[in-house]
């Protein structure tokens, strides 16, 4: 009765709301995303060396420069959060009795991720995409899906694991 | 509409279900950071991310930052939500007034 009386008087006066967020478990999680991010670091590492070769900088190229070095930036936060979604969420006790190296791993990634964000080093991002590499390879196989490796069909041309999906 | 510090409020979502579901009004007390607060109580506050939102005090650390969960498994966790500051506690629930059907329950 005292429910109807309140939202009587919500319907008139309008109470404001107060939200009970919830993060819904959708379970879509693919480690996909963190590696094309760790591509594109590895892309602009390319494209932000080749300004070594040039000895004057035109106001383009400054634009240019500082374009890169934000998309690197994006791109390594980007990795770190999409690898801590899935290991916050996915990994749970039996991922981890079963891979004891996950925790290293994530933590290893996330130093990397860091590292390669504060320098212009394709070796730091070449060491994130292997490690990044392990984790979606662990990732599938926690899923019980089969991997494979290939070189992307795409610049930079780095090795990513990919999983087998079959009808 | 706030009356001798006193407000009501909807509830929105699932979070803190089957507690205070969906749709369920709060009366809730305002709150001012020099009070005590202790763990288990309902609190609203003022999340730099996710707005207001209603939850449950999980622990009070050493530093003094409130953390704060939901009651259901699938609300925000705990470390996604992070510490709060006392300053950001709205008020405090006093009541729950559950759809009739749902008080039954």
């Amino acid at each position: 009765m005292l429910y109807n009386l309140i939202n009587t008087f919500d319907e008139k006066f309008h109470f404001a709301t107060v939200s009970a967020h919830c993060d819904i478990p959708c379970k879509i999680y693919d480690p996909i995303t963190a590696q094309i991010s760790v591509l594109t670091m590895i892309r602009m590492v390319d494209l932000l060396t080749e300004f070594n070769d040039k000895t004057e900088l035109s106001a383009s190229d400054h634009a240019q420069f500082s374009r890169l070095v934000a998309q690197k930036e994006t791109h390594g936060k980007q990795v770190k959060e999409e690898i801590r979604i899935i290991w916050g969420d996915f990994i749970k006790a039996p991922q981890l009795e079963k891979f004891p190296e996950l925790h290293t791993l994530v933590h290893s990634i996330m130093l990397e991720a860091s590292s390669a964000k504060q320098h212009i080093d394709k070796e730091i991002t070449l060491a994130l995409l292997s490690k990044v590499n392990r984790f979606a390879e662990i990732f599938w196989q926690c899923k019980g899906v089969e991997t494979y490796s290939a070189i992307c069909p795409y610049p930079p041309e780095q090795k990513l694991v990919y999983p087998v999906i079959k009808r | 509409m706030t009356l001798f510090g006193l407000k009501i409020w909807k509830v929105t979502g699932h979070s803190m279900f089957p507690r205070i579901p969906q749709h369920s009004y709060v009366l809730v007390e305002h709150w001012y950071f020099f009070k005590k607060i202790k763990p288990d109580q309902t609190i609203l506050i003022n999340h730099p991310q996710y707005g207001l939102l209603i939850k449950r005090i999980a622990i009070i650390d050493k530093n003094n930052f409130v953390w704060c969960k939901g009651e259901n498994a699938s609300s925000i966790t705990i470390e996604k939500l992070g510490p709060i500051s006392k300053k950001q506690i709205i008020g405090r629930v006093l009541k729950v007034f559950l759809k009739p059907s749902l008080s039954q329950l």
